[in-house]
């Protein structure tokens, strides 16, 4: 575990759609996290720090991709240049190293740490495709940064407006042999639609956490058959599908 | 430098500052981040007599200067936390106190023969008050009734120092306090934490999945201070404050309130680091304010009544 306090500051605030935007912090010493480990950031003014898995983290330099969804992601959304912010992290269980084909499969702001997985596949050993899913076309987030990573993207609205109609679940699973391996992350019903769907499914959960380093125990999840339960903060937020209840 | 010793039942501590169970687990994660020489003892997360998952949905939620919680006593179970967990805690040359809860005295005394089979740790904590088990949250320190019920159930059981964890929300807390000394209690706790309650506005419904939970940090700071200022002055026994304590200014105030030593847990959930500062800046506090034993400044608020 790399549990580390650091301090930072605001580099920017720029919003890609009427609800989601990049924050980039300046950290004040280089960390590395790996695609799907995730930061606690301070919120002004709240006592709680929120989990965050960056999109990209480059020496010094870090950003997250947040949607607007209570008091905290507002306040975040509304931050000045230079404001000090305190960050813990990494944290949690990342995407596993894989080889073979690969896909990735995200909704709504929930592609945030796949293109951080993107974005780390120079010299994957197979095809790689990512199919990203968004309610319209106007929600639709880093489809040019997942196309510059090199990855052949697929969009999808639930509408219909941009690109493949209906949910991206439904597209993969038309396009893809179910022998590949499949990291997603979303809403819930997405992660429920790909488990099974592919040889081996990766999950990122998430969830309100107090601490997000494994001591409060708010962020359950349950094991399949009554067989207990894990943290998510410590044992994921990246789970095999097959090893959590996704309820 | 200020003599930061103190003593809790018999048992010197090295520093007056602890951790507050359940805010620092059984210390795997917490002593990879957190010095063990800033702290005078480990409170453990509390240890039920079966395993317990805890509570559904949403266990945790923010507060204005704080935040509420919902976890439901989720621990592996008295057998496991003695076989297994104990081990993180021991050879860290650090006392460790040892959270039992149960769901009726004969579960409490049945934790304790368990825990005195295994040995390994110096004192207990009763958690008699965790408001988020059941409809109402543990009652047995709601009453003086609930407070004989079980210490006539467990004291006879161990000769390790029993510390009772008070529930701050009750009709008379002295009363309760009284109670539990008399029935031989070596030391309280003071306290759990208050009850709180937020509504998810978009969508008209609780937070929290059992609506309401425990709530803590800075902003329940002056009501513990309050409960422990009431409770050291009705009893003789030493007391243990804990609520909102955040900076050293903070425990020099719990301990002129009359706390022997003090208990940090949500601001420890947010900063586990804060104890190394707390531990710092206590020194610096007590060279400032000219005190050279934080011992002699322990319910130094009841000297001026």
């Amino acid at each position: 575990m790399n549990n580390r306090l650091l301090t930072s500051r605001v580099l920017r605030v720029e919003p890609l759609t009427t609800t989601v935007f990049t924050l980039e912090m300046e950290t004040d010493q280089p960390v590395s996290v790996q695609p799907g480990q995730f930061m606690m950031v301070e919120v002004p003014g709240h006592f709680l720090l929120r989990p965050f898995a960056p999109i990209s983290c480059e020496g010094r330099r870090i950003t997250f991709a947040i949607q607007r969804v209570g008091e905290g992601t507002e306040i975040l959304a509304g931050l000045e240049p230079h404001t000090p912010l305190m960050l813990r992290g990494p944290l949690g269980r990342g995407f596993p190293a894989v080889e073979g084909p690969l896909v990735l499969i995200g909704g709504g702001v929930g592609v945030a740490p796949l293109l951080a997985v993107a974005s780390q596949l120079e010299d994957h050993s197979g095809p790689v495709r990512a199919f990203l899913g968004f309610n319209r076309a106007a929600d639709v987030i880093l489809r040019e940064e997942f196309e510059r990573a090199g990855v052949e993207t697929t969009i999808c609205t639930m509408d219909g407006s941009l690109g493949y109609r209906g949910n991206p679940v439904a597209a993969a699973t038309a396009e893809v042999p179910s022998g590949w391996t499949a990291f997603a992350c979303g809403p819930q019903p997405l992660l429920q639609a790909v488990k099974g769907k592919f040889a081996r499914v990766y999950v990122s959960l998430e969830s309100h956490m107090g601490c997000g380093w494994g001591v409060c125990n708010a962020c359950r999840v349950d094991r399949p058959e009554g067989r207990g339960t894990l943290k998510i903060c410590e044992d994921g937020p990246v789970f095999d599908a097959e090893e959590v209840e996704l309820k | 430098m200020s003599d930061l010793t103190t003593e809790l039942c018999g048992l010197k501590l090295s520093s007056p500052l602890l951790t507050a169970s359940g805010c620092a687990g059984y210390g795997q994660e917490f002593f990879q981040v957190v010095d063990s020489r800033c702290l005078g003892a480990f409170v453990t997360k509390s240890a039920t007599l079966h395993p317990r998952d805890g509570n559904e949905g949403c266990r945790v939620a923010e507060t204005p200067a704080g935040m509420l919680n919902s976890i439901g006593l989720a621990n592996p179970g008295i057998e496991r936390v003695m076989a297994e967990e104990l081990d993180n805690l021991q050879g860290r040359n650090l006392p460790i106190i040892l959270s039992i809860a149960g769901f009726s005295p004969e579960e409490y005394a049945s934790c304790i023969r368990i825990a005195e089979a295994h040995g390994g740790f110096d004192m207990y904590e009763l958690n008699l008050s965790c408001p988020n088990v059941g409809d109402h949250g543990l009652a047995l320190a709601s009453t003086p009734e609930g407070i004989r019920t079980i210490m006539s159930q467990v004291r006879g059981l161990t000769r390790r120092p029993l510390l009772v964890k008070l529930k701050p929300e009750v009709a008379d807390i002295a009363l309760i306090a009284r109670t539990a000394q008399d029935c031989g209690a070596d030391g309280l706790v003071c306290c759990n934490t208050y009850t709180g309650m937020r509504i998810d506005i978009a969508r008209g419904r609780p937070v929290m999945a059992k609506c309401i939970g425990g709530f803590s940090g800075p902003a329940v700071f002056p009501m513990a201070v309050k409960n422990v200022f009431l409770v050291s002055q009705a009893v003789s026994i030493p007391v243990v404050g804990v609520g909102g304590i955040a900076s050293a200014r903070d425990v020099v105030e719990m301990m002129m309130a009359g706390a022997s030593a003090v208990q940090i847990g949500a601001a420890a959930l947010r900063q586990p680091e804060v104890f190394m500062k707390i531990h710092r800046d206590l020194e610096a506090l007590l060279a400032k304010l000219r005190v050279e034993r934080i011992q002699d400044i322990i319910g130094r608020v009841h000297r001026h009544d």
